[in-house]
């Protein structure tokens, strides 16, 4: 690991712009870590050396002449590989589209581009993004940066790994059930979930159009904050993208969290959890007491029905969009997927529609009766010690909807009501895994989760620790 | 239940093993009953497209 991997993108990009170091000697720096990491964690699925250096040395040349692209100038990324690149294949995780050249270009990267990030590859994932744990049949299952026998979180596996072991400076991830915040918790960095429609989806592969989301995964909630800045906002090629104005976000980071109300939910949220991850999560409370926030108790309302809506409608919407490919190609699904868009087929319009009529509801009571008391909502992320690849290599078979369900049950309702989620780690359990809490806030208040996850930040340090420091 | 569900399956083209129709069924059942006790109390008139204005508004 070297110094500079080390450092935050902001760092970095501080760096770069005051030209003490040069994007080339990032970018260098950046592939040597990547693979000698892959190697390991099996995280990377394409490492694009020469066209990455190549384009290092020309940003190197424009701020020799005192050009800056723009707040990311010379940050090496690499992403998800579902964020399509025009005429490149994007193989999200899987067998079908891996020979596939997209046919534009995705706009949360060319938002990234405009800002002068450099992207020198793509990184494992999940097959088509459908499933929590990390596992990829067709590309060989992701590890964790902490302990390679155990599980990253998925789907965006990848992001989640590469930035905990400091080959990647941050990752696009995509978070429909859980996708950005799992793998925050499990690999110990910092995720935003954000509300639905604030990112612009064009050019990233659909999931389930009424729950996908496109979200930064980094060490630091201040890169989290700067990266969503970049990429946020309205889209004429995405219809629901959100006109609400973007604010700036890492402005937002310097204002006081005094006083703010944190909720801590009475029910649901730590029904039958590890007594470890429950002291875990709650004692990052006390944190947040000593920076002057109020805690208080909040009850919430029946969330399971969301739970199970929130899962028919990814169910139905991935189903209708594999359709084709499930006739015709089933054999090129791994059993696990195969098994979940055959679920989905088993939806019937009925209940599909149910569940989206439900969800109007869902929110105004969540407002009304949750939000109207608290500024944000603490809880874990999940509520079982991590498990190891092999004790959740489940397949299709009869248990797999069972362990799903338990990696999901505290994400998915937060994406069937449309709400922003910071994951922000807070720990070791005693395997020496990491974990994470997530603060849950009002639609397009991303600024205030920001604003806290900072605060709790700069109070701690568990987002610096690193793998083997 | 079973039997519907492979038919329904190979309607759409898709082949459902019959080793897993049994658990497909019992995750639509699951879902089903929750879904209906949930949705008793929505007006008649609800529509999907509320949340979204419902979303937007949220943020005040």
């Amino acid at each position: 690991m070297s110094a500079l991997t080390e450092l935050s993108v902001v760092e970095l990009a501080r760096r770069i712009r005051a030209r003490k170091v040069s994007a080339t000697e990032a970018m260098t720096e950046a592939i040597a870590a990547a693979r000698r990491t892959h190697e390991r964690l099996n995280c990377f699925i394409r490492i694009d050396e020469d066209t990455a250096l190549a384009a290092a040395r020309t940003l190197d040349a424009e701020i020799a002449q005192g050009r800056v692209r723009g707040p990311l100038a010379g940050v090496p990324m690499a992403h998800k590989d579902m964020y399509y690149r025009e005429g490149v294949a994007s193989s999200c995780g899987s067998q079908i589209t891996r020979e596939r050249p997209a046919p534009s270009t995705a706009t949360a990267l060319k938002r990234l581009d405009t800002a002068g990030a450099l992207q020198f590859g793509v990184l494992n994932m999940t097959e088509f993004a459908y499933g929590p744990t990390g596992h990829n049949y067709h590309f060989g299952h992701c590890r964790n940066a902490w302990h390679p026998d155990y599980i990253t979180g998925g789907s965006s596996s990848g992001a989640g790994t590469s930035v905990a072991a400091r080959a990647n400076f941050a990752a696009l991830g995509s978070d429909t059930g859980g996708s950005i915040r799992l793998p925050a918790h499990f690999c110990g960095i910092t995720g935003i979930k954000t509300t639905y429609g604030r990112v612009s989806r064009a050019g990233a592969m659909p999931l389930s159009f009424s729950m996908d989301t496109v979200g930064p995964l980094a060490r630091t909630v201040e890169d989290c904050a700067l990266i969503l800045g970049v990429i946020a906002g309205s889209d004429a090629a995405d219809p629901t993208a959100s006109r609400q104005p973007v604010p700036d976000y890492l402005a937002a980071l310097g204002r006081p969290v005094r006083g703010l109300r944190i909720g801590v939910p009475k029910g649901y949220f730590y029904d039958g959890a590890d007594p470890a991850i429950e002291q875990l999560v709650r004692s990052s409370l006390e944190v947040f007491r000593s920076l002057g926030c109020q805690v208080v108790e909040v009850g919430v309302p029946a969330i399971e029905p969301w739970n199970q809506a929130g899962t028919a409608i990814i169910a139905a919407e991935a189903a209708a969009l594999h359709a084709n490919w499930l006739r015709e190609r089933p054999q090129d699904y791994s059993e696990q997927v195969r098994a979940r868009l055959e679920l989905g087929a088993a939806v019937a319009a009925t209940q599909y529609i149910n569940a989206l009529r439900l969800r109007d509801q869902a929110l105004k009571i969540w407002l009304a009766e949750v939000m109207s008391e608290v500024d944000a909502v603490h809880a874990p992320c999940v509520t079982f010690a991590t498990p190891t690849i092999a004790e959740t290599d489940v397949g299709g078979g009869q248990k797999m909807s069972q362990v799903l369900a338990q990696v999901t049950r505290l994400m998915r309702p937060v994406n069937y009501l449309g709400l922003p989620s910071l994951a922000v780690p807070c720990g070791f359990q005693p395997h020496g895994l990491p974990c994470a809490f997530q603060l849950i806030g009002r639609p397009f208040d991303e600024a205030l989760l920001f604003r806290l996850g900072h605060a709790y930040q700069r109070a701690t340090d568990w987002h610096l620790r690193a793998p083997g420091s | 239940m079973k039997e519907t569900l492979i038919r329904m399956l190979l309607s759409q083209g898709v082949t459902l093993p019959e080793e897993r129709a049994e658990s497909v069924a019992r995750s639509i059942a699951a879902q089903l009953e929750t879904e209906r006790a949930a949705t008793r109390s929505l007006a008649f008139e609800q529509e999907p497209s509320a949340f979204f204005r419902t979303l937007e508004e949220g943020s005040k």
